[in-house]
């Protein structure tokens, strides 16, 4: 094997932040090369050096062992180097044959005048699709109109019309139903077949297993090791990752415990999303929710908080018929919602750890038409700490936070509003695996305080590790309710699909 | 890959449906009203809407607003009707007249791009520019007395066209042309979508954007021209608050508000609706109450309609997932 891609001696640096530090990476010709790291470690920094969209500060980069400069995205597409971005980018108006060859249309001249040559555009989408096995998206189709696995084909299709001998994925499965993720591993393995090098970001340690050559663990913006994926096991990878052997068990249980129904929920529906859902939450009890995405795990949520209007149920809340009439309604009576898309509908991410925790519990800290700076600071303060929210100070904008710290400020934000009933609506998401061990602490402190919640989570090891009972939700029907002496991956995994 | 037919999927887009309602409107219009007599005025008031409608489309679709268009015709109509009474030739008056306008819009892309101030904020900061520096000009003021033989050019027609309108066509087709199929016509397209995906295709959104007014101005420059060439005088106030009949065109032709859509030929369509609108309320003797208050209430539509999507509003339309069949080719 030869090596396509080099770097060494990779520097980058924001503002007070050493983003890169002495960063070296090589990825041979047609091999799949995972890149691993906590978040915040530097993965999508490296990548965008490597596709111009970030300049480093200095370092090497050579492609078949010639130095070569990216000074923008261009440039790397030019010499065969494309992205597959986490966050998709496509222009949603604009037809898939459009998206494909944004910037870089083929163009025909007719006399003096340069004309796009949608003709030959057709002809290499055609070929590209063949390629990679894609039917039932046409190229006049507007992206808005196609779904998160159609858009990743025609991204993935996209990065092809560059001619592309180096691909990188970024967490390519995050919004992937496990079908999806199994087409796109084929796509990939072809891929791989055409001599495509890949280089590969996930946090998914099986993913990374089954379909990697070699590892790259980077951590701090520095690098740690590569290695061949068949000769490391998760336990290293983590350890790698986080810098110390993981302590103990990464879930953590408490010994509560359960008390009577504090929340009881008869023959839920909402027309076309839910139907006929019952369960029954009680004290210090964390009842989990498993589904697929689009189950209905999360609408159910949200018609219990109010979030969601139309929608018939008897519901009990400690005891008394309660129907919530707007979330407000909802946290006063000790009902909290934490949503699973923290900077879309969780945090106000431009202002700060402060202000994004008190937000909700404004008139409770005020003395008339004032804030009560004094009581504010306190009890900021107070869940910072008890929460160990690794911010500067209490005035940090919460944008620049790493996702674990974001998620802490989400959860310290709900826990202000002193909730009696805590939904936690897929907790860890893009959380690296620290951050993780610490929320699932925070969970189980607030289990013993006798706070029941509703945990609703994609991850099956989580569910099953923190649960005490879990509610299977598929297809907007609950098939079926485990207790936790009977928990097993395929138990619950075989009612939700 | 199957092809629609090209008749039907028009009639069934945004713009043909708009078309059809348009032409009835126009057929009621013409057998309950005298404008069959007005015709000639009436497609006077179409051919600089029509350019003043794609300027505004341009920077429409880039996501960003000018609100200057109106009184910056003013003031370009004050410099080529002093030229033109003058007796500087046609052509090169309308290519001052580009030039004023390029150099105005040029300011408001520079401003935006260079210190990240939006357009609305800059374009509203030209106006009063325009309404200040207008009296400090030497022989400030209306510009009368421009030789009947230059304004006959202005109102020169075939049958009742007026020869302006083909040149306003003209200058349709070179646009659908342009942001079909010139790479820069796409990226206009690609940065008022997304500026971060715009980046990630490699395209400097910096440029794009100030290039893109840049061509606004000169379209605005034409505008002028074509306002105030049919008659034998400048008032250079009397275009204020033409913008607002642009910005409409522009969104009800189904250029999105928030930038990334619309075709020009919608323009051509919408042109003939703002336009019958206002003629409307007048033929119809219902007054100025009566035209605003429609007209407020088709803008609001349009905007609504370009920003919403009705399909999901109507009970949602399945996305469409890729199919990926075994083995490679």
């Amino acid at each position: 094997m030869s090596t396509i891609l080099k770097l060494e001696h990779i520097y980058k640096s924001f503002p007070g932040v050493k983003a890169l530090d002495d960063m070296q990476i090589e990825l041979e010709r047609g091999e799949i090369h995972a890149v691993c790291g906590e978040n915040g470690a530097g993965k999508s920094t490296l990548m965008k050096v490597i596709t111009g969209v970030y300049k480093a500060d200095s370092g090497n980069m050579y492609l078949n062992g010639e130095k070569i400069t990216v000074n923008e995205p261009n440039d790397a597409y030019s010499k065969g180097i494309a992205i597959i971005f986490q966050e998709t980018s496509l222009f949603k108006d604009l037809t898939v044959l459009e998206n494909m060859f944004m910037g870089h249309e083929p163009v025909k001249k007719i006399g003096p005048i340069s004309n796009i040559d949608y003709a030959a555009e057709e002809a290499k989408a055609t070929e590209i699709f063949n390629f990679l096995g894609i039917s039932g998206i046409s190229f006049d189709d507007k992206i808005d109109n196609l779904g998160v696995a159609a858009k990743q084909m025609v991204e993935i299709a996209k990065a092809l019309t560059y001619d592309a001998e180096v691909l990188i994925f970024d967490e390519p499965t995050a919004a992937l139903t496990e079908k999806e993720v199994r087409s796109l591993f084929e796509t990939i393995q072809r891929l791989k077949e055409r001599g495509v090098s890949m280089l590969y970001i996930s946090h998914r340690m099986e993913e990374i297993f089954e379909i990697t050559d070699r590892v790259t663990v980077i951590r701090d913006g520095s690098f740690i090791k590569t290695a061949k994926t068949s000769e490391v096991t998760e336990q290293q990878l983590i350890a790698w990752m986080v810098g110390r052997e993981m302590v103990g068990e990464l879930y953590c249980k408490a010994d509560v415990e359960i008390g009577e129904p504090v929340l009881e929920v008869k023959g839920l529906t909402k027309p076309g999303l839910l139907e006929n859902i019952d369960f029954t939450l009680r004290r210090g009890e964390i009842l989990g929710f498993a589904g697929l995405a689009g189950a209905g795990r999360t609408e159910s949520a949200e018609c219990i908080c109010g979030l969601m209007k139309r929608y018939t149920a008897d519901i009990k809340l400690f005891g008394k018929p309660f129907k919530a009439k707007n979330y407000r309604h909802a946290i006063d009576n000790g009902l909290v919602y934490l949503s699973e898309d923290r900077k879309k509908y969780g945090l106000v991410v431009p202002m700060s750890v402060k202000e994004n925790l008190t937000m909700s519990i404004l008139y409770q800290i005020s003395k008339g038409t004032f804030i009560d700076f004094k009581t504010e600071n306190q009890i900021v303060e107070k869940y910072m700490k008890d929460l160990s929210v690794k911010a500067p100070d209490k005035d940090f904008v919460v944008e620049n936070l790493s996702g674990g710290n974001q998620q802490k400020v989400l959860l310290a934000k709900a826990l202000c509003a002193k909730p009696k009933i805590l939904i936690l609506d897929e907790p860890t998401r893009g959380v690296d695996v620290g951050a993780k061990a610490e929320i699932y602490k925070i969970i189980k402190q607030l289990s013993e305080q006798g706070i029941s919640i509703i945990m609703i989570s994609s991850e099956m090891p989580e569910l099953l590790g923190m649960s005490d009972r879990v509610v299977v939700i598929k297809e907007g029907r609950k098939v079926g309710e485990v207790e936790r002496k009977d928990f097993s991956q395929e138990k619950v995994l075989g009612m939700a699909l | 890959m199957n092809k629609k037919n090209p008749v039907v999927s028009f009639f069934t887009s945004r713009e043909g449906i708009l078309a059809i309602f348009v032409a009835i409107f126009f057929g009621v219009l013409v057998a309950t009203s005298n404008l069959g007599q007005d015709m000639f005025s009436f497609l006077k008031d179409v051919s600089y809407m029509i350019v003043g409608g794609l300027a505004l489309m341009l920077v429409v679709m880039l996501g960003e607003i000018d609100i200057s268009a109106g009184t910056v015709l003013g003031l370009i109509g004050f410099f080529t009707g002093n030229l033109l009474k003058m007796g500087v030739p046609i052509p090169l008056v309308i290519l001052v007249g580009m030039l004023v306008g390029m150099v105005n819009s040029a300011i408001i892309g520079f401003i935006n791009v260079k210190f990240h101030v939006p357009t609305m904020v800059v374009s509203l900061a030209m106006v009063k520019l325009h309404l200040g520096i207008f009296p400090l000009l030497p022989n400030a003021g209306w510009v009368s007395n421009i030789p009947m033989e230059i304004s006959n050019v202005g109102n020169a027609k075939i049958g009742v066209v007026p020869v302006m309108l083909f040149f306003s066509l003209a200058i349709l087709v070179f646009f659908m042309w342009f942001m079909k199929y010139t790479r820069f016509g796409k990226t206009i397209y690609a940065v008022g979508g997304s500026k971060p995906s715009a980046t990630l295709a490699g395209i400097k959104n910096g440029k794009v954007v100030f290039l893109t007014f840049v061509m606004s101005g000169a379209l605005l420059g034409i505008t002028s021209i074509m306002y105030w060439l049919p008659a034998s005088q400048v008032q250079p106030s009397g275009t204020n608050g033409l913008e607002m009949y642009f910005i409409p065109i522009a969104v009800v032709a189904g250029v999105s508000i928030l930038g990334g859509t619309g075709r020009p030929i919608g323009i051509l369509i919408s042109t003939f609706l703002i336009a019958m609108l206002q003629r409307a309320c007048i033929l119809w003797g219902l007054g100025n109450a009566w035209l605003y208050l429609t007209y407020g209430v088709v803008v609001l539509i349009a905007v609504y309609s370009s920003v919403t999507d009705f399909a999901a509003l109507f009970g949602g339309r399945k996305k469409k997932d890729a199919n990926l069949e075994g083995g490679a080719n």
